[in-house]
């Protein structure tokens, strides 16, 4: 492949660095131009009503979703050329679905030691030493020879987790990993998440867990139609917005039983 | 919620002069066991059982028969496996072009697979036994070849379509997860979606094997040797030599039985396994 690999010890710079995107769906337009950098070890939340764009903003970072137009830079290597090899690319991104989407054929040691063995060609004895650190890691070292249907949705989605960690990606992505979740369970991914900010991951999560988001994340970005609408300090964009609509967003999340007189938009 | 009662519904305690439904039903049910036991006793009654016998379980017939029904039934089997292997393969061939990005395989796929659901396997074995050595000279030397070839070109289509359903019903979710993690589109294909499809696929492929083997029988067209014949065939020629009316009949359908309804069972088992619910 002539295009570059990218380095693991890269010069410094974005991690992501999308600009002008544009996404459409047929004749409907998705993303109306979006610009968005994530530097080293950043954590952007993105946040939004339904609808809005956000996992496809967040899908078109790995190109699971083709943008119409508009570039989209990752770990300095311009994925929207053609010419570049994306899965070498994909292999430094991990992504973390609402779904878990685990292989139900697999044991959860299998499951995080597939990609490692065919894709990073790494030897059976390594990946499942780097699969079960990662394991211990979210709190499953026990689990290793379950099955994923065997698990509870909190626990497969930490093995989700763990499955993209090891691939020792230099970015996660994370698409409303709790949504999927009973309620009780949204915590223990959660406090997975927060461990992994901590340790100076780099992240791009799409969620709507609010509070999450205001303790965890560096940087906000309200997604509104297709736009980014606002954009900052989590405190200030989740606890002090400026635009009409974030905060009319922010009512509808933090408080479902409040009727609004507000005339509904579209 | 509390409006008044309608007047045309009526009261609780009116129905208790008249015979209660469930009352009826118990009536209905006995009569008619009583017309079974009936109907039974007369045929009893009035049936030639000597002849009945001679008819259906000859015992001569059986004795000329019986030695050669192993042979017929294992022909049968291995016309059965021989075939099914070549449509497995054909099959997997034609899903994977219906599933191809590029349009001119879909189209030779779905032209195949329109092509020989749509005519009688009948007439393809007769095409192939017959209608190819004479229009372009060529022989199949093993008769085992031009089974296979004849059933399992029309059996690939059939096996085509299920395999392409069970590919397209492993969830989108778990490519893009494969994709995700840098692994290639074949890899995915290979360790991902076909391990998937292949237990969903399991059962109606069962059954599709059971089909393949009643459908043998229409190698009776082809000139068979002795040593050839499958079960069929053999049943058709035992009512000619072995005698006994019905009874070389009832002998061959009674191997059938003895190789589908193993087969069929084995088709549930797996239906229950993979909680498959499809034709049968």
């Amino acid at each position: 492949m002539s295009a570059p690999a990218p380095a693991a010890d890269r010069a410094p710079g974005p991690v992501v660095r999308i600009s002008g995107l544009h996404k459409s769906f047929g004749d409907r337009e998705v993303l109306k131009g979006v610009d968005l950098e994530v530097g080293q070890g950043e954590v952007v939340c993105i946040i939004g009503a339904s609808g809005s764009g956000k996992s496809t903003l967040l899908r078109c970072v790995n190109l699971l979703e083709q943008p119409t137009s508009g570039t989209v830079e990752v770990l300095g290597v311009e994925v929207t050329d053609p010419d570049v090899d994306i899965d070498l690319v994909r292999a430094h991104v991990g992504m973390v679905f609402q779904q878990f989407n685990l292989f139900p054929h697999r044991t959860v040691l299998e499951n995080c030691t597939l990609a490692q063995r065919q894709v990073l060609k790494r030897s059976r004895a390594e990946a499942e030493a780097v699969a079960r650190k990662n394991l211990a890691h979210v709190g499953l070292a026990d689990r290793a020879d379950s099955m994923p249907s065997q698990l509870s949705g909190g626990q497969q989605q930490r093995v989700a987790i763990a499955r993209a960690l090891s691939m020792d990606p230099s970015l996660l992505l994370f698409d409303e990993p709790t949504s999927a979740l009973d309620p009780e369970l949204v915590g223990e991914v959660l406090t997975v998440m927060r461990e992994l900010a901590d340790e100076g991951m780099t992240m791009l999560v799409v969620t709507h867990e609010m509070a999450f988001a205001r303790e965890v994340a560096d940087r906000v970005i309200f997604l509104d139609a297709g736009v980014v609408l606002e954009e900052g300090p989590a405190d200030q964009v989740i606890g002090n917005p400026r635009e009409e609509r974030t905060r009319a967003f922010l009512r509808r999340v933090l408080d479902p039983t409040h009727v609004e007189e507000v005339t509904d938009e579209a | 919620m509390s409006t008044t009662p309608s007047a045309a519904r009526p009261a609780l305690t009116a129905g208790r002069a008249r015979m209660s439904p469930r009352k009826r039903a118990r009536i209905v049910r006995a009569v008619q066991y009583a017309v079974l036991l009936v109907v039974a006793a007369v045929l009893v009654a009035l049936a030639d059982w000597d002849q009945l016998r001679a008819a259906f379980f000859n015992a001569e017939a059986l004795r000329a028969l019986g030695p050669r029904l192993p042979r017929a039934a294992l022909n049968t089997v291995v016309y059965t496996v021989a075939s099914f292997a070549y449509g497995l393969a054909l099959g997997l061939l034609l899903a994977l072009m219906k599933l191809s990005s590029v349009r001119a395989y879909r189209a030779i796929a779905t032209a195949y697979v329109e092509f020989f659901r749509g005519i009688p396997a009948l007439l393809v074995v007769f095409a192939v036994g017959y209608g190819l050595p004479a229009a372009f000279q060529v022989r199949f030397d093993s008769i085992v070849l031009t089974i296979a070839i004849a059933l399992g070109s029309v059996s690939g289509a059939y096996v085509a379509e299920t395999l392409r359903a069970g590919l397209q019903a492993v969830p989108k979710g778990q490519v893009e997860a494969a994709r995700s993690l840098g692994m290639s589109s074949a890899a995915t294909m290979r360790l991902v979606v076909i391990p998937q499809a292949f237990r969903i696929v399991l059962p109606p492929l069962t059954n599709e094997a059971v089909l393949l083997l009643k459908d043998t029988s229409l190698v009776f067209g082809l000139g068979l040797t002795v040593t050839q014949f499958e079960l069929t065939r053999l049943g058709r020629e035992g009512i000619n030599t072995a005698g006994g009316g019905l009874t070389p009949i009832v002998a061959v359908g009674l191997m059938y039985l003895l190789l589908t309804i193993p087969l069929s069972s084995v088709t549930r088992y797996l239906e229950r396994k993979t909680g498959y619910k499809g034709h049968v």
